[in-house]
């Protein structure tokens, strides 16, 4: 090899510190460097250089090990079949967790993971009839719905009864009485002045007396309406009672883990928390802690979305056009991409299926401002995914949209739902007009030919005309305005 | 094995393959995203994100030699995306640092080489200042040992390109943070 001059060597610098010369280059610039003292001083610098930027930027690697694991658990999540149980849904949901213990320690301490909504379901222990209630006892609070079996007791001396199927609907619990849910369980009760009281599953309720429910151990939301605040209670082992009491129109959520702290999460209005020690009053996103007596308080502006998973099947028992539904599919979509537990709020949109379908539709058919251009491309992302079938001249009408992103995904959804592609690829989609605009007229007409066949939107959505779907045509485009 | 190999296997439905191809790949992926956006915190999300349609969309590669260029193209796609809708697109690359979960936290950094935090924040502004091609190239390198060759493969330039560019960052952060360095 030929003797190199300085300006050479120094064009092999880099190679040498990084390792990436090969035996005989290798052998040709260290021979240079030992008769070179600048050479030397350069390489020696851009070794002290490399040693500072390993030390710095060295450490990421460990971050990207998390990074890769959410991204995996997303993508099993989405898996269409071998859909993890509900039980592995939930040990996963566990791994997660450690991966963003900040967030999800709301998660874990308040909320279960959603599951999809149940049909009410035979009991598990031998049906035993239950005495009607004592009619001298006043009702606390009577049973709306229940995913599953529920389980009462007249007293605190009374053993568990499990609540006949035919009677869960309206069942009654009157003072002095308990309730309790199983795995799998959610419940939904309304007290006597229009409180409502939601129980997750493996939860238990006393009942002790009008206007006081106490919780004795799961996971409980509770909401109070217009003049009639309502006042809970709990009581965890060895521990002093805490009262919190939904003011007027006020949401709070409560967890009362066996082997964790009990915590009280207010999700709107104001509910104050007292104990023997002390007192607070807390406003909407503000966590509390009763411990020992004592209760620090915090501020979180997403545990409430963390908390709140459970109830989501519930949400959907009001239909397609359920304010509440609305207003979580709206924070969710507004804290996807914002909060570092995104992907599970990603995924709570897709586990509310063809309920969370419409509230995001209409995000995007009403949000144009570039400003929340992304926003709107995730909801149609998610979107293109969970279209239910009544949704396809809505989709019609997007593929006309300007932005590229939601018109691709709008093909996309309609090929899901019809096998139809009008002989576009998703690439054509996101290009000029003229490679797509054959196909908004190939479009129409398939919806001229099938929509007789295509059913209609459930009740609560309104129905759509017969009229070939435009932007400006859609009935769920003018139902929005 | 090769990526070819993983991208078939994972096709197959081996879900280990598809695990590890993530796992290969979460490194080089957010040095691309830190390269395009800066924030840490966002960053680690976009990634996410891409590995996500990466493995998503694991049958529509037409070429699986090829998954490193396509996943860097996705995580550029998505960098892009961000960029252009977020407000936030012009966060310092320095202000990582007031992030509780930045990697490149202080308390990763040895004390005896960077001996503050004015220094660290130095370091990394420099890098933030580099053009973009010289920071993706110094970020995929630290962040992931890739040698020369493989950096080129996914850059889709020569090993040359590669050594100039490595160079040339060195050179210029050299320059900045003489200080810093012997």
């Amino acid at each position: 090899m030929m003797p190199m001059d300085c300006e050479q060597i120094r064009e092999q610098l880099n190679a040498l510190v990084d390792g990436q010369l090969d035996a005989a280059l290798r052998a040709g610039v260290e021979s240079h460097l030992s008769e070179c003292a600048d050479c030397r001083t350069a390489r020696d610098t851009l070794e002290s250089l490399d040693g500072v930027l390993v030390q710095a930027l060295g450490a990421v690697r460990r971050q990207s090990t998390a990074v890769a694991d959410r991204a995996v658990a997303r993508w099993q999540a989405e898996l269409p079949v071998a859909r993890p149980s509900r039980f592995e849904m939930r040990d996963a949901a566990r791994s997660l967790a450690a991966a963003a213990v900040g967030f999800l320690l709301a998660a874990l301490l308040f909320g279960q993971r959603p599951r999809p909504q149940q049909p009410v379901i035979g009991p598990t222990v031998t049906e035993t009839p239950i005495a009607a209630s004592e009619p001298t006892k006043p009702t606390v609070a009577r049973v709306v719905l229940a995913t599953g079996p529920l389980f009462f007791k007249p007293n605190a001396a009374s053993d568990w009864e499990t609540v006949p199927q035919s009677r869960i609907a309206n069942f009654t619990c009157p003072s002095e009485s308990g309730l309790r849910t199983e795995a799998a369980t959610l419940c939904e009760l309304v007290t006597p002045d229009g409180g409502h009281v939601r129980l997750n599953e493996k939860t238990e309720i006393a009942l002790p007396s009008v206007d006081e429910i106490a919780l004795v151990g799961g996971q409980l939301w509770c909401q109070s309406v217009k003049g009639s605040p309502l006042r809970m209670t709990a009581a965890q082992p060895a521990a002093t009672e805490t009262t919190w009491t939904c003011a007027t129109e006020s949401e709070s959520l409560a967890s009362l883990p066996p082997d964790g702290a009990f915590r009280i999460l207010a999700v709107s209005g104001v509910v104050d928390v007292a104990t023997e020690r002390g007192q607070q009053s807390l406003t909407s996103g503000m966590a509390c802690s009763p411990t020992a007596g004592e209760l620090s308080v915090r501020q979180s502006s997403d545990e409430f979305l963390l908390a709140s998973r459970w109830m989501q099947p519930l949400m959907t028992r009001e239909g397609h056009n359920s304010p509440e539904l609305s207003r979580r599919v709206d924070a969710l979509l507004a804290r996807i991409g914002r909060a570092k537990v995104s992907f599970l709020f990603e995924q709570d949109l897709r586990n509310l299926g063809e309920y969370g379908a419409l509230p995001l539709l209409r995000y995007v058919q009403t949000a144009k401002a570039d400003a929340e251009r992304e926003r709107r491309q995730t909801a149609m992302q998610i979107l293109s995914d969970t279209a239910p079938i009544w949704m396809v001249p809505d989709l019609i009408a997007l593929l006309e949209d300007a932005d590229a992103f939601i018109r691709s995904s709008a093909a996309g959804a309609l090929t899901r739902l019809t096998r139809e592609t009008q002989g576009l690829t998703a690439e054509d989609w996101q290009s000029d007009r003229s490679r797509w605009a054959a196909g908004i007229t190939g479009w129409q007409a398939w919806w001229t030919q099938h929509s007789v066949s295509c059913p209609l939107p459930p009740a609560g959505v309104p129905p759509r005309d017969n009229a070939t779907p435009s932007p400006n045509s859609s009935p769920l485009l003018k139902a929005r305005n | 094995m090769t990526d070819a190999e993983l991208v078939c296997l994972a096709r197959g439905g081996q879900r280990a393959a598809t695990e590890q191809l993530a796992r290969r790949w979460s490194a080089r992926v957010l040095a691309v995203c830190c390269a395009r956006i800066g924030c840490r915190s966002a960053a680690e999300d976009l990634a996410q994100e891409t590995l996500f349609r990466g493995l998503r969309g694991l049958a529509t590669l037409d070429n699986p030699d090829k998954f490193g260029p396509w996943l860097r193209g996705i995580a550029i796609r998505v960098c892009g995306d961000w960029l252009r809708s977020r407000a936030t697109a012009d966060i310092p690359f320095s202000r990582l640092g007031d992030d509780s979960l930045d990697p490149l936290d202080r308390a990763e950094t040895p004390p005896e080489r960077i001996e503050d935090e004015d220094s660290r924040r130095r370091l990394l502004d420099e890098i933030h200042a580099l053009p973009e091609d010289l920071r993706e190239v110094i970020l995929l390198h630290y962040f992931d040992d890739l040698t020369y060759d493989d950096a080129a493969e996914l850059l889709g330039v020569s090993r040359a390109t590669v050594n100039s560019r490595l160079a040339k960052a060195r050179e210029l952060m050299a320059r900045k943070l003489a200080s810093l360095v012997r």
